[in-house]
């Protein structure tokens, strides 16, 4: 018999006793929705909290600060910086080509004054950062609400939290932002024939395209490195001896990238050694990956359990329908049925159990985790934090699929060989 | 094709219960020849349905030695003796024996699909079957929805469908009423004559017995030990 | 049979998760195209820096045109300057504006009036200062003229009856009024001379506020004892000045 014959014949006997097999599914899904379910939360879970930590970037980021090291340097996640000191494009190639870093972004800034729509909020002092926007998502940025300026854009900003602050929104409301539109003044000092500084704007207008959050730099406002730098143009030629403080480092920060987690380490000592201070939450990230990969072990034991009880269904169900269909059994035989082609079926009936049990079962699980998704993204949302997205791993799908389904081929082993077994004078009817 | 010619000889077949052994044949001798028509009559518990189980493969011997055209039945074991139902016997059981997840034409293929036969092969063959019984219009029916004859048809057809050469008929008309069984009956002889297959068949019906070539009496032989 | 409703609910699980994989973006603002970079500079005085608002970056009136008339992809400058004569805005102001290269550039320098007391000097030296500012035509310019001075609650305080709730006078009471009127028309003769000759549109403020004179609303431009517009008055310049320099980027090379 080949395995088409044996798949129909196992299609067959499931048809014929649907009652039964729906259950044995049943039971197969409910403990396969658990798992999944479990698997995908804690996934999201884990993602989410990662991201919190990594503030959206890469768990690899470092952040380099104009700064020379403090003294704890390495030892803590984000020590205390020292001195200023300027990053200068040299010491950016001096970065780049450490062996442990995989990539590097440069963040500029300026000093703006700024000007928000409502009359009822004063034009306030703020710093205005730039960076290649087109590798915004692996900065330690994450998009609240709106998205972040397109890479080239002179017109439109991402505004940080200080600006909702500043103009009464909180987090919850800080869609009320996007839309509007800020002028953002930058400013130079002109010698003055009196004793004050005579400072001048060089204005422009940008809509506000997404709130962020990020500690990557301290400004409220992040536009495209093209804006920054005309505003840097402008503020650089202010006059040497008004006073005016100007940034003297060419770059306000920078976001390194190390060539994996385990090379964050020796990448923040080689920038050590270049003389600047870094940050990085890599013993924070180390640390709850530990707790997180206990607490999943945890979960999937409970739904491996679970599946485990649905398997020993299956097995008592296959039991079942062997004691009942002995004279079948002895039939098969009868007509020239191998021991084998009747395991076959056996273990495809087990097998077909498993695998619609665990589709059903997985596809339930992501809408079990969706819902909670909802549920604990509506609190998020309430409380001013990003939310998670739920999304369907592959591995659960593929686990929760294709292991529910050898699982239940391993609990149709004993009936099947049971039934194998079976001796062929059953055919002719108890005597 | 020809019939296979039948030899048993000193089989003995003992059952242990829980009330004690079973001796339910002793010592049993028979020669059947290639094409031969034989009916098998005596008391329930005489030993009939065994014998035909012995036979047919689906039974170990115990004692003794049955030879089925050429081939000595105690040699043959697991596949060997899976091969041997599927390409030398016909079964046909007073209870039908048909797969009740399975119409009336997948009944018959089934029994096509333990060799190589292509699907196709199957089809065509089964569709074959059907019109020689005269079931061809409950073709995709049940079995649950066949009337004893009917079913009975379907089951014969099966016994047919890999060309035995040997047929075992246990009480095939068993649970028919008369008309019907008359019916199965010389459907039975006919298609064993045309295919000239061994016909072994057990009833209690004398009127049904002398249309074979020959009968054998079974007696009881119960021993408790 | 049996074997068509086992691929369908297969189909039927595959289609479920696979449209759950896909996520769809929450771009809430589309993208704007970078436009013209316009540049707009506005050369003047304490008024034109927004000096007498409290809130000169939001309220003066070259941010408001700034903020009204030109679109958001515009740069702007204000380099108004208080108590400056043209000289000095010639030295101080006239460079920065060149190297900003501005399509749009509006001239309001007219504290000569009290500062130097020279009409005639002062239309050579203005259309000097136009023809440089030009660059040979590749900026608009647009003059603007005197108001009238003579109700600015600082004058009104320093006449022999000064209103009811004036405060003291600030620029000693020997200050005439008509004397310092006649030095008014005669500057923005000057510089109606220097815009016709240099071909640039004049904003004609003094007309405009005599205007809101005769229309009763030219006090509420002023606040306190000021000499400068309030909020109201710059807004109302600020309206004076859009139609030309709408026109002005209209016509733009
Ligand atoms: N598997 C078995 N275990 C125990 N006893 C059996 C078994 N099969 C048959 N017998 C006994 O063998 C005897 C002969 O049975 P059977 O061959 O079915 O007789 P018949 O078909 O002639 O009625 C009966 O007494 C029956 O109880
Ligand atoms: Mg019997």
């Amino acid at each position: 018999m080949n395995w088409p014959d044996a798949f129909l014949a196992a299609l067959r006997s499931l048809d014929r006793r649907a009652g039964r097999a729906a259950l044995t599914v049943l039971a197969v899904a409910l403990a396969a929705a658990l798992l999944s379910a479990l698997l995908i939360v804690s996934t999201a879970a884990r993602t989410r909290v990662l991201d919190q930590l990594a503030k959206g970037g890469p768990l690899a980021g470092i952040q380099v600060a104009a700064a020379a090291p403090g003294p704890q340097a390495l030892d803590a996640d984000t020590p205390r910086p020292g001195r200023p000191r300027d990053i200068d494009a040299d010491a950016v190639r001096r970065i780049r080509a450490l062996r442990s870093v995989r990539s590097v972004v440069t963040l500029e800034s300026n000093p703006v004054l700024a000007v928000a729509p409502s009359a009822a909020i004063q034009p306030f002092q703020d710093t205005l950062a730039g960076l290649d926007l087109r590798r915004v998502r692996t900065l330690p940025i994450t998009v609240i609400v709106g998205r972040s300026p397109t890479p080239d854009s002179l017109t439109e900003v991402a505004v940080t939290e200080g600006y909702l602050r500043r103009v009464g929104l909180t987090r919850a409301t800080a869609a009320k932002a996007v839309g509007t539109e800020v002028e953002i003044g930058a400013p130079r000092s002109f010698p003055s024939s009196r004793d004050r500084i005579d400072v001048r704007g060089r204005w422009t207008r940008a809509e506000i395209v997404g709130v962020v959050a990020q500690q990557a730099i301290d400004a409220q406002f992040l536009g495209s490195r093209a804006m920054v730098r005309a505003a840097r143009a402008w503020t650089a030629q202010s006059d040497p001896d008004s006073g005016f403080e100007l940034p003297s480092s060419r770059y306000a920060g920078l976001f390194v990238v190390a060539d994996g987690l385990d090379r964050v380490g020796s990448a923040r000592a080689s920038i050590t050694r270049l003389g600047y201070s870094t940050s990085s939450p890599e013993n924070l990230i180390e640390t709850v990956r530990r707790y997180l990969r206990v607490v999943e072990i945890v979960l999937a034991g409970i739904g491996l359990i679970a599946l485990a009880i649905a398997a020993l269904g299956i097995t008592n169900a296959l039991l079942a329908a062997v004691r009942e269909r002995r004279r079948e059994i002895g039939v098969l035989k009868a007509i020239g049925a191998r021991d084998r082609d009747v395991r076959r079926i056996f273990l495809i009936e087990a097998g077909i159990t498993g695998l619609i049990g665990g589709l059903v079962g997985t596809v339930a699980g992501y809408g079990i985790a969706r819902i909670l998704g909802a549920v604990v993204n509506q609190y998020l949302v309430d409380q001013g934090l990003p939310g998670v997205g739920i999304g369907l791993p592959a591995l659960v799908v593929v686990g929760g699929v294709l292991g529910s389904a050898m699982l239940a081929v391993l609990a149709g082993i004993t009936p099947a060989q049971r039934a194998a077994r079976l001796p062929a004078r059953q055919a002719m009817g108890d005597a | 094709m020809a019939g296979v010619p039948i030899s048993v000889r000193d089989v003995s077949m003992r059952y242990s219960t829980r009330g004690g052994a079973v001796e339910v044949l002793a010592d049993f001798d028979l020669a059947v020849d290639a094409g031969e028509r034989l009916a098998i009559m005596g008391p329930s518990g005489a030993g009939k349905t065994t014998l035909l189980a012995l036979i047919g493969g689906l039974e170990a011997i115990q004692r003794g030695s049955i030879v089925v055209g050429g081939t000595d039945l105690a040699h043959l074991h697991g596949d060997a003796l899976a091969a041997y139902r599927y390409q030398t016997v016909g079964f046909v059981f007073q209870h039908f024996g048909l797969l009740g997840n399975l119409s009336a034409r997948e009944n018959i293929e089934l029994a096509m699909s333990f060799g190589g036969r292509s699907s196709r092969d199957r089809r065509a063959r089964a569709q074959l079957l059907l019109d020689a019984v005269g079931i061809a219009h409950r073709a995709d029916h049940r079995p649950a929805e066949l009337s004893g004859g009917e079913s009975q048809r379907v089951a014969l057809a099966r016994a047919l469908a890999n060309e035995p050469r040997l047929l075992l008929a246990d009480e095939p008309t068993g649970n028919l009423d008369g008309e019907t069984a008359e019916r199965v009956l010389e459907l039975l002889d006919r298609t064993a004559a045309d295919s000239g297959a061994t016909l072994l068949t057990v009833t209690h019906d004398p009127a049904v017995a002398r249309r074979f070539d020959r009968i054998i009496q079974l007696e009881p032989r119960v021993i408790a030990s | 049979m049996m074997r068509g409703r086992a691929v369908r609910l297969l189909a039927a699980t595959l289609v479920v998760i696979g449209s759950a994989c896909s996520r769809g973006s929450n771009a809430t603002v589309p993208p704007t195209r970078r436009g013209p970079n316009l540049t707009y500079v506005a050369i003047g005085n304490g008024e034109t820096a927004g000096n007498s608002v409290k809130n000169r970056i939001r309220s003066a009136w070259p941010q408001i045109v700034y903020r009204t008339v030109f679109p958001r992809s515009a740069i702007f400058v204000n380099l108004g300057q208080n108590s400056v004569t043209i000289d000095e805005a010639a030295a101080s102001q006239l460079p920065v504006a060149l190297s900003l290269a501005p399509d749009v550039v509006t001239v309001e320098l007219t504290d000569d009036t009290f500062l130097t007391r020279d009409a005639t000097g002062y239309q050579a030296k203005l259309e000097r200062f136009v023809q440089r500012l030009q660059r040979g035509g590749r900026t608009r310019v647009i003059l603007g003229n005197i108001p009238p001075g003579d109700r600015e609650p600082g004058v009104l305080a320093c006449t022999p009856n000064p209103p009811a709730g004036s405060g003291p006078c600030r620029i000693g009471s020997g200050f005439d009024i008509d004397a310092s009127n006649a030095r008014d028309a005669e500057f923005n003769q000057a510089i109606a001379a220097a815009a016709a000759a240099s071909a640039v549109p004049l904003v004609d403020l003094h007309a405009a506020f005599l205007r809101a004179r005769a229309a009763g609303n030219e006090d509420a431009f002023y606040a306190g004892n000021d000499f400068s517009p309030n909020e109201a008055g710059h807004a109302f310049i600020a309206r004076q000045f859009e139609p030309a320099v709408r026109a002005a980027l209209k016509s733009r090379p």
